[in-house]
């Protein structure tokens, strides 16, 4: 996460979240939920959201459903394409966990066992306004993540992996003296 | 050229993509409010491009992001030529290049979306290319010179039907409702823009933003009073209001036309009232 940005574009970026919306093998009840958001009562436009169907305008993935062997690949795909900064949100309770198909031989689980996640939305499915609030979670987690208050484990692990390299020639450069 | 008309143009210049901004702002406003909805704020598109130009870069080909660059260079060079009063008809160039431009960057990726949308984006520029054309023709024709400079009395007497013609231009080119064919979302996703990301995309909302000034502001030239500059801003600014209230009426009634019906509808009825202005205008002796 760029936290070298100007404020600007960390402003601008909480204020205009796209949304993708993908679909791995959902019943179609967290979607219907989704696009619910979307309509007048809710409004989501109004916090500037947008459903974009398009992987490459997106900053936010919201996925429904459990994951099988024929859309993990579409499933990681998507988010390979989407250009950081991104945020995943999972909406439902077979995105979660896997649900009731949790131990069916074709699925494999929840999202997190293809990609990382941000943020669980559970229910079966959620309300509207529990998608909203975790969209707020997501955007909160963003906020924290340019900040620098919060890091993602695979930089997390970066981090350590450059600092052990760092360490190791440090050590080296110490022999080679010796 | 005196100083205060290009002081007064370099202003404008600069501040073309904040009008460009607000209208499309309050666009949005007005249409979720026409949808009983409350609707984003006024600077939404303005926090969407800086976020856009905030993330990473990720492009399909080097082509594409130098046609990105030429479309925006075409389209501002023809805002600075407006905002200098130089000629029509070399802006009317430059801007027909600008979004050849365009389709030329939709058409070097794969993606079948985006071929689908340069193909309309082509027929769509077969529709309000004549009528563009034709109306500054006949704005030629009755002030007998293609410059800005010229116009010395608010055009809209002599050619009110070729002001409704650029209605239709203006629809065509913003992308409303029956005529937004090329970024069809339901159906081609956003069409030449598909594969656009990031910094790019950002790019051409903000070349749109400059289009949106450009189309505007040659409305604008209807109702110019020569010699009273607060006189004319108002009249403008009255006649912008009234005539994207009616596009924005018109986006939020109609559906989708195909291809072919947006040319049988757009090229009669355009070419129809500006023929019927010339015979007018021949009519009253005014050329």
């Amino acid at each position: 996460m760029a936290e070298a940005d100007g404020a600007l574009t960390k402003i601008s970026r909480l204020k205009s979240p796209w949304i993708l919306h993908y679909d791995c093998s959902s019943c179609n009840g967290c979607d219907i939920e989704i696009l619910a958001c979307l309509t007048p009562y809710y409004d989501i436009e109004r916090f500037g959201i947008l459903n974009k169907g398009n992987p490459k305008h997106a900053d936010v993935l919201m996925v429904t459903g459990s994951v099988n062997h024929r859309n993990k690949v579409v499933l990681k795909n998507l988010y390979d394409q989407i250009p950081d900064p991104k945020v995943v949100i999972v909406v439902g309770a077979c995105g979660s966990t896997g649900g009731v198909f949790h131990n069916c031989y074709n699925v494999l689980g929840g999202v997190d066992k293809v990609i990382p996640v941000d943020v669980y939305v559970p229910g079966c499915p959620p309300k509207p306004e529990a998608i909203i609030d975790g969209v707020v979670k997501a955007l909160e987690k963003l906020k924290a993540l340019q900040d620098g208050t919060w890091k993602r484990e695979k930089e997390k692990e970066k981090e350590k992996t450059e600092k052990d390299d760092a360490k190791e020639e440090t050590e080296e450069a110490k022999k080679e003296e010796e | 050229m005196d100083f205060w008309p290009a002081f007064i143009g370099f202003i404008f210049l600069l501040l073309a993509p904040f009008i460009g901004m607000l209208v499309i702002g309050l666009d949005r406003k007005i249409t979720a409010r026409m949808q009983n909805r409350i609707g984003p704020p006024v600077l939404q598109p303005l926090y969407d491009v800086i976020k856009l130009f905030g993330k990473e870069d990720k492009i399909v080909n080097r082509g594409q992001v130098v046609f990105a660059y030429a479309f925006f260079v075409m389209v501002v060079l023809a805002t600075s030529l407006f905002c200098l009063r130089s000629d029509l008809l070399v802006i009317f160039f430059l801007l027909n290049a600008g979004a050849i431009f365009m389709v030329m960057g939709a058409y070097s990726t794969r993606s079948a979306f985006s071929t689908i949308g340069a193909n309309r984006e082509l027929l769509q520029m077969l529709a309000y290319e004549p009528i563009f054309l034709l109306v500054i023709f006949s704005i030629g024709y009755a002030v007998k010179s293609f410059t800005i400079d010229a116009i010395y009395e608010p055009l809209i007497l002599k050619l009110p039907l070729a002001l409704v013609a650029m209605v239709i231009v203006l629809m065509i080119k913003m992308q409303k409702s029956p005529f937004d064919i090329s970024t069809a979302h339901t159906e081609i996703i956003s069409g030449t823009m598909v594969e656009y990301s990031g910094t790019y995309l950002g790019l051409l909302k903000l070349t749109h933003w400059y289009e949106l000034f450009l189309i505007l502001g040659t409305m604008a030239l209807f109702v110019i009073i020569p010699g009273n500059f607060v006189l004319s801003i108002i009249a403008m600014l009255v006649l912008i209001a009234v005539v994207y209230g009616i596009v924005m009426l018109i986006d939020n009634i109609t559906t989708r036309l195909t291809w072919d019906a947006l040319l049988k509808v757009a090229l009669p009825l355009g070419i129809g009232l500006i023929t019927a202005n010339l015979i007018y205008v021949w009519y009253i002796g005014g050329a």
